[in-house]
């Protein structure tokens, strides 16, 4: 399967383009999205996501188009956003499992995939209020390891992470990016190169250069 | 001038030991601290800019002390937080006027010292500009250009690179260099390169206790002859994985090349590599002997 972008602008209202005629096509393997900050990282990756719609060309993942049919799309997608959005005052496994409820994982399936998904984390049940930062952006990477998506989208995932986080992150994503995409917004691209198949620079909106 | 800690204890109400004993001397120019969160870094600069009172022992910065002349020293000491609010609407230099006011800044050495410092921190230009619409490195940079008003001796900076670009990290290091020429700048980060290029002397604590002191080339040789470049075809790793002490992977085609930290030649098929710091602190976090 492979995470084609053709043309595709895209913009907030009706503010300036921020991404503007961008293509690319990324098959399996670990990537990741560079560029200064207001470049277009989080919008490349909205767009991904499907949550922000091109206002030209496309996105698609194998044969499914993320504007035509977003149901689909969403079937094959994680997506871990760089804001630690309010997290509900519940311990982690009770809001895992709400959320494996709402991606349409099957009842029986649901405790052994949230026990799975915390266990690729390092992650140990606990009250997430009393969470380290750290332990809260590995509570949003396994809400978005749930599906077991085809297409994994992480936007700064090792912010607030120590260093020993930062180690289990690299090895996790080398697991990971073995049989499916994993496409990583990043300022800290040094921490996570070792690994990546390659990177994506973008530059005024534009896919700068690629590295294989 | 220095920072002397000696048996620096806090304990949270509820129990909780936040710094246990510690004891560190703080030499001028810039020092790092490292940890993993939850370590007592963030305790240890609130103590240190008196926002937090120790439970126990002895500190003097500069000479004064600490516990008996807090106010003296917040008249040497800057602070930048790792979390800090500004109004949106409100331009840097009405910010940093606000701020020096507060501070107790004369007004005719308040406005010469606002256009010096936006000048240091490279935001003369956007000085009339509302806060609201700044990147994240120009609003670090307007933090620090706070922290320096009234020209503290000493600086406490705590995750100041966190979401800041490569360049705007390069350039904020490379602001701090230049300050700590005549201070004492005291930098907790996450980011291991942050302290390696910046910092000619360092401090590891964990569980509020000191566990290392000294050059990142001393922490970096802790790993010394313990780390490995190893290969194995992919379809091993799964199986080895747990046997070894993996710290990068990078898979190949079928071949998995593996950086693996380990006293001994892993499986006996690994070749030596060179220790960065990263791999010297995860040597003495991981109690791997030295």
């Amino acid at each position: 399967m492979r995470l084609e972008f053709s043309d595709v602008a895209a913009g907030y209202g009706a503010g300036p383009p921020v991404l503007t005629g961008m293509s690319f096509s990324l098959g399996p393997g670990l990537w990741l999205v560079t560029g200064p900050n207001g470049s277009g990282k989080t919008t490349l990756l909205r767009c991904a996501a499907g949550i922000l719609p091109p206002r030209a060309g496309q996105v698609r993942l194998g044969a499914v188009d993320a504007q035509a049919d977003p149901i689909a799309y969403r079937w094959h997608l994680g997506y871990a956003p760089q804001e630690l959005l309010d997290l509900p005052e519940t311990r982690a496994k009770a809001y895992l499992t709400y959320l494996a409820a709402l991606k349409g994982v099957r009842p029986a399936f649901r405790g052994k995939r949230v026990a799975a998904v915390m266990d690729q984390v390092g992650l140990s049940d606990g009250a997430i209020d009393a969470y380290s930062t750290g332990m809260r952006r590995r509570l949003v990477l396994a809400a978005a390891l749930l599906n077991d998506p085809d297409l994994l989208l992480l936007d700064e995932p090792t912010q607030d992470l120590d260093p020993a986080e930062l180690v289990q992150l690299r090895m996790l994503l080398a697991e990971l990016s073995a049989d499916r995409i994993v496409l990583v917004a990043t300022n800290l691209p040094d921490a996570l190169s070792g690994g990546a198949s390659g990177c994506l620079q973008i530059t005024a909106g534009g896919v700068s250069w690629r590295g294989d | 001038m220095e920072i002397r800690l000696e048996g620096v204890t806090k304990v949270y109400r509820g129990g909780v030991t936040a710094l246990d004993n510690l004891t560190l001397t703080i030499p001028q120019g810039m020092f790092g601290l490292l940890g993993p969160n939850g370590a007592g870094k963030t305790t240890l600069m609130r103590i240190l800019v008196t926002l937090l009172e120790p439970t126990a022992g002895r500190i003097s910065i500069a000479g004064i002390d600490r516990l008996r002349e807090p106010h003296r020293v917040r008249q040497i000491i800057g602070y930048l937080p790792q979390e800090f609010g500004f109004y949106r609407r409100v331009t840097a230099r009405e910010y940093l006027d606000f701020a020096a006011g507060m501070k107790g800044l004369p007004p005719a050495v308040r406005r010469r010292q606002v256009d010096e410092l936006l000048d240091r921190v490279n935001l003369s230009r956007e000085a009339d500009r509302p806060v609201g619409g700044f990147s994240g490195g120009m609003k670090r940079r307007l933090g620090i250009a706070q922290a320096l008003l009234g020209d503290p001796r000493v600086l406490i900076v705590d995750e100041p690179t966190a979401g800041l670009d490569p360049e705007e990290r390069i350039r904020f290091r490379n602001l701090l260099a230049e300050l700590a020429g005549n201070r004492i700048i005291l930098l907790s980060t996450h980011i291991v390169a942050d302290v390696e290029s910046a910092c000619p002397s360092l401090a590891v604590i964990d569980g509020g206790r000191l566990r290392f002191v000294g050059s990142p080339g001393e922490l970096a040789r802790r790993a010394e002859g313990r780390v490995w470049q190893l290969e194995l075809p992919a379809a091993d790793y799964e199986r080895l994985r747990p046997r070894l002490r993996i710290v990068g992977a990078r898979r190949t085609g079928d071949s998995m090349e593996l950086r693996v930290l380990d006293p001994e030649n892993p499986l006996g098929q690994g070749r030596p590599l060179p220790p960065t710091l990263e791999d010297g602190y995860l040597a003495l976090m991981e109690g791997i002997p030295a």
